[in-house]
């Protein structure tokens, strides 16, 4: 078994020291300068992660990162005028001054984190210095922005030490599983491509800052994931992947829950391959919970976030729209990273501090149907309260507004198949000949600006045409679902009573962070389909060679 | 601890062949579309099962250490026939494709992986067969794309694994010397290890295993002056094996030396002047001068002809070599021989493209004779010299190994520094200018690069006085030198031979610490009739604010 402990005994009190010296020689040295610093924050990352995959029925990789990254965020001016506000205009191509600077992983020596930090601190106070010249100019020349808003929520800072359990993991007993796994699906002759991989991590954030924070945190995860790729027989590359989140890998399936796991899997992907593709339609959509909880992640999610609505160039879609109704009055969505899980199920989004020190809380968005507020960072909003705790970033970034794990419920609800029944009337209501239902996707991404369709894609990978004559339903493949959130979110008419849970990463301007969707299935009136991009290529010249002992050819049929 | 799982896995690269045998003549004869399409006239695969180790150290300290099998395949598809094929036009989905396999590959992985990238190559070489077609329309003298030369067979025992415990310890030694320097930024040291085999199979029944190791160390040590002026300086050392390193306590000598220079340079005064006039580049700076200005007119692979493309022509490239040009003064001789040392880095007896290596005399009296060929052919030659080298998802081409440069008269340094005081007394001066290294630009941080000059910049740069007084000076930069300074060379000096690194194409630099093609060269001090230098003043705003924690105690 391995230990996933490599920090604990590292984060001992001379490297708070350490990082607490060097923030006040750096404020005493600001302070005689002509520009002052107001806020200083030193956030030191610690991760230990493995990683075992396989492909092709054998072990692909095995790799063991620890990992410590520094990250200094410094602000000069003051908290309503800072380094920080976003430049217009060619000043905005200036350069960023901030770099994640790898550490040592094994040693304590003082002098290596002391130099490291001089070079960090000292580079961002100079790059500060630069950001501020232009800043003062641009509200010389430029007209006023549209929001007048502080730059930064001065907070008292917080002590507490909540490091999370050490794990431990065989890495041996999964090496057998995962090449197993791998072996399996290499039966079938349409999996042209495939790897199965388990990451286990343990991180811890020494997080300290000039308002008297000191807070020791982190988290767990693993995650155990497939993917297999095929190219259908029209060009289409079609893919299909699973995946298991859990806080602790001993919360991961049995060997023969996964056996089955990846059978249903192989089994999908070779109906991909068989199934038609799609065409584009405007109609009756039912999302089932995963796709709806991706569905309001990327619609809604993404529109929330707090420093989105003080940028001038986004598209601020909601910005004015607090105590409006904007979905049907039997919804609320929330977003409560103190959630560790949802039943049964671990949490992707789920921590106890965020990235700028402050306690994970959960955020009203939307109450009864009306917009009830923003996620927020410490980068503050004219009316509205300070930061709820979704300041986040992946290392080396600037932490910014995020979700975490973005809830969705419905006061209102039905069952699976009434909801169902109420899709085909509604199929039926608006004269066509089907309806669909997502109940899959792949991901999906959303465009906020305002230079640009102000628009979401939401990558469906399993949808099925749900006919009004009663027709047996018919997989198929090769769209999207794409649209615009104010209109999308007008024809939500009904919820389910079943809620499933969607856990992923979510890349933004703050880098790559782990989150969850729950959400109920939903019915919307009126969704609209647009086809998916379409490999050009020809499925592969000659078969795919046949296993050793002749059982590719047996494979899913 | 978890890399025990690994250290089982048999590293054997024999077992994993036979599906490429078979996949040989099975795919080049069927892959082919029903419509019709160009035949497979040549495949070829590499698989390269090495064990490799990557180091990053910094003030003692471990940041980075990676250790695992490291296996790779690739496949080159030529369609066509060898007068013309898909090769030698821009693009790069052109026919050759390379893949990871599995740290523990076997032949069940290696057959889908053929099968896959064979598929992926053939399909994409027919295309790039029909664009060349459609656009490049060969001259009557078009000398063709490839040389068929018939089955090669050699195979390499396989090496001795090597220990990578002393490695580690090795870099977190030599990176602890850099400990308490003032003005330090950076003081790194990178190891890059790898031990294996690379086979070459293809369907003129060419079977070559030949042998992959590589030890590669750079101490790099970057400080940041008061006045904004950052100064890096590195020593590369590249062995075959870790064994043939130096001993540890010369390694510590060298990068103290290093850094006792870097410090030399960074209490120098910034030039405050044009120089034009001689200059003498000693040392790693001579070995340097030749090997980004004269190099690269040895390498005889023509260049990609250009696609033309909605964006404009993209890949053009002119064939800046030529036979018969003279490139150094009357009376030098340039010898390229990957076989004449097989214990340096660079050599080799068998070339990526399984063709037995050869010594080649490129430059007589000056005046180039021969290029360093692939089996790629061009108007002089169609014969390759067996210095075929680079990427695996590229069509290799001919490149430098273990190059010996000699003058036809080397004089002692009083002489050099005699007739270099002779030079500089038409431009009114009493001094010179002599150059003892350049900086690296594998060991720049930064990304993106624009303008890049033929000649790096000079770090270690000397005002040398009539009265042999030596003044040190830091903050210029070359202006106009291209590789024409070369026959400007007014005399040699002592002979100097170090490990050099090469970037993976013609005409790239090597980018990364430890990432690029192993060379050797052997080369003389020069003295140089006229170079121009430039003041490159440090940027005032990349003066810290907050003093150097080494120095806190003198401001805070």
């Amino acid at each position: 078994m391995i230990p996933l402990w490599l920090f604990t005994a590292a984060l001992a009190s001379p490297v708070e020291e350490i990082l607490i010296a060097e923030r006040d020689r750096a404020i005493q040295t600001f302070s005689k300068e002509d520009e002052q610093v107001h806020y200083l924050a030193i956030a030191l990352h610690e991760t230990h992660k493995l990683e075992l995959s396989a492909v092709d029925g054998t072990l692909a990789r095995v790799h063991e990162q620890p990992q410590r990254i520094l990250d200094v965020d410094l602000r000069v001016g003051t908290p309503e005028l800072d380094s920080t506000r976003p430049l217009r205009g060619l000043s905005a191509y200036e350069g960023s001054q901030k770099k994640a600077l790898r550490l040592s992983v094994d040693g304590e020596d003082p002098d290596a984190l002391r130099v490291a930090l001089w070079r960090a601190i000292d580079s961002q106070y100079r790059g500060a210095l630069q950001r501020m010249v232009m800043i003062r100019a641009e509200h010389t020349v430029k007209i006023e922005e549209e929001v007048e808003a502080d730059d930064f929520e001065p907070r008292e800072g917080l002590v507490d030490t909540r490091l999370p359990v050490d794990i431990t993991f065989d890495p041996e007993a999964w090496e057998e599983i995962l090449v197993d796994l791998s072996e399996q699906v290499d039966a079938s002759p349409w999996v042209f491509g495939q790897g199965v991989r388990l990451t286990v991590d343990r991180s811890v954030q020494t997080f300290i800052d000039t308002e008297g924070a000191k807070l020791r945190h982190g988290r767990t995860h693993a995650r155990l994931s497939l993917n297999l790729r095929t190219v259908a027989e029209d060009g289409d590359e079609v893919s299909v992947f699973r995946a298991f989140d859990v806080h602790d890998p001993a919360r991961l399936p049995e060997r023969e829950v996964l056996a089955a796991w990846a059978d249903q899997a192989v089994q999908h992907l070779h109906a991909l391959r068989e199934a038609p593709r799609g065409t584009p339609y405007t109609g009756p959509v039912l999302l089932e919970g995963k796709a709806s909880a991706v569905f309001f992640h990327e619609v809604f999610g993404h529109r929330v976030e707090g420093h989105r609505q003080k940028r001038e160039w986004e598209g601020r879609t909601f910005a004015a729209k607090i105590g409006e109704r904007i979905l049907p009055p039997f919804i609320d969505v929330y977003d409560d990273p103190s959630l560790a899980r949802w039943g049964e199920i671990d949490l992707n989004g789920h921590y106890a501090y965020d990235d700028e020190g402050v306690p994970a809380q959960r955020a009203e968005l939307v109450r009864e149907g009306r917009f009830a507020g923003f996620l927020m960072s410490r980068s503050p909003l004219p009316e509205v309260e300070g930061s709820n705790g979704h300041g986040r970033r992946q290392p080396g970034r600037e932490p910014v507004a995020r979700m975490a794990n973005t809830i969705v419920h419905a006061r209102q609800a039905v069952s699976p198949k009434e909801l169902r029944a109420k899709l085909v009337a509604e199929v039926r209501r608006q004269g066509l000949e089907y309806g669909y239902i997502v109940r899959d996707i792949d991901g999906g991404f959303t465009l906020t600006g305002r230079m640009i369709p102000n628009s979401f894609n939401v990558r469906a990978n399993t949808t099925f045409r749900v006919y009004a004559d009663g027709r047996p339903d018919e997989l198929v493949r090769g769209i999207d679902l794409v649209g615009t959130p104010l209109v999308a979110f007008q024809n939500v008419v009904a919820a389910s009573t079943e809620v499933e849970v969607f856990n992923g990463h979510c890349g933004a301007e703050s880098g790559w962070v782990p989150v969850s969707g729950v959400a109920p299935g939903l019915l919307v009136s009126r969704l609209e389909f647009q086809l998916k991009e379409k490999g050009q290529e020809r499925p592969p010249l000659i078969d795919k060679p046949i296993t050793a002992d002749g059982s590719a050819d047996g494979g899913v049929q | 601890m978890i890399l025990a799982l690994l250290f089982g896995i048999s590293w054997a690269l024999e077992p994993l062949l036979p599906p490429l045998e078979e996949s040989l003549p099975r795919y080049s004869t069927e892959l082919t579309f029903d419509e019709g399409s160009p035949p497979i006239y040549h495949l070829r695969y590499h698989l390269r099962a090495l064990h490799t180790s990557t180091i990053q150290s910094s003030l003692g300290e471990l940041i980075e250490e990676e250790h695992r099998p490291f296996n790779q395949i690739a496949v080159e598809v030529r369609v066509g026939d060898p007068d013309f094929d898909n090769t030698g036009f821009y693009g790069w989905q052109n026919g050759f494709s390379m893949a990871s396999l599995p740290d523990r590959a076997t032949p069940r992985s290696v057959e889908l992986a053929a099968w896959r990238l064979t598929d992926t190559a053939f399909k994409q070489a027919v295309e790039q067969f029909s664009r060349k077609k459609a656009q490049f329309k060969p001259p009557e003298d078009h000398p063709g794309d490839y040389t068929l030369t018939g089955p090669v067979s050699a195979t390499a025992l396989p090496p001795p694994p090597a220990q990578h415990e002393p490695l580690r310890e090795l870099a977190r030694a030599l990176s602890a010397e850099f400990r308490g320097l003032p003005h330090l930024e950076r003081g790194q040291v990178f190891v890059g290890h790898e031990v294996g085999r690379h086979a070459v199979l293809d369907t003129e029944g060419t079977k070559v295993i030949r042998p992959m190791t590589e030890t590669t160390l750079r101490a790099m040590l970057q400080i940041r002056l008061p006045d904004g002026h950052r100064l890096v300086n590195d020593r590369l050392w590249s062995v075959l094996r870790p064994e043939d390193l130096p001993p540890l306590e010369d390694l510590k000598a060298e990068v103290r030396q290093m850094a006792e220079e870097l410090a030399s340079v960074a209490d120098a005064p910034v030039l405050d002047q044009e120089v034009i006039g001689p200059v003498l580049f000693t040392d790693a700076a001579a070995r340097d001068l030749f090997r980004y200005l004269l190099l690269p007119q040895l390498e005889g692979t023509p260049p990609d002809s250009p696609f033309d493309t909605y964006f404009g022509e993209i890949g053009e490239k002119s064939d800046t070599v030529r036979v018969g040009r003279r490139v150094l003064p009357p009376g030098w001789t340039v010898v390229d021989d990957p076989t004449s040392d097989l214990t340096r880095p660079g050599s080799f007896t068998h070339d990526y493209e399984g063709t037995p290596a050869t010594r080649v005399e490129a430059v007589e009296s000056g005046v180039v004779r021969r290029l360093l060929t692939s089996r790629v052919p061009r108007k002089e030659t169609d014969q390759s010299t067996g210095h075929a080298r680079g990427s695996f998802s590229n069509r290799m081409a001919g490149r430098t190994s273990v190059t010996t440069i000699t003058p036809p008269r080397q004089r002692n340094p009083r002489r050099l520094h005699r007739m270099a005081l002779r030079l500089a007394a038409p431009y009114g001066r009493d001094w010179y200018l002599r150059v003892d290294r350049l900086v690296d630009p594998a060991v720049r941080d930064d990304i993106f690069r624009f303008n890049e000059p033929a000649l790096p910049t000079p770090l270690v740069l000397v005002k040398v006085h009539a009265d042999g007084r030596e003044e040190r000076v830091r903050g210029a930069k070359f202006t106009g030198v291209e590789r024409w300074i070369l026959r400007d060379i007014i005399a040699a000096g002592d002979q100097s031979a170090a490990p050099i690194l090469l970037g993976f194409q013609p005409g790239d630099a090597a980018r990364g610490a430890t990432t690029g093609l192993p060379g050797w060269l052997e080369a003389p001090d020069v003295l140089i009739g006229e170079v121009e230098v430039l003041p490159a003043p440090p940027r005032r705003r990349d003066a810290p604010v907050l003093s150097h924690p080494h120095l806190a105690s003198d401001g805070e």
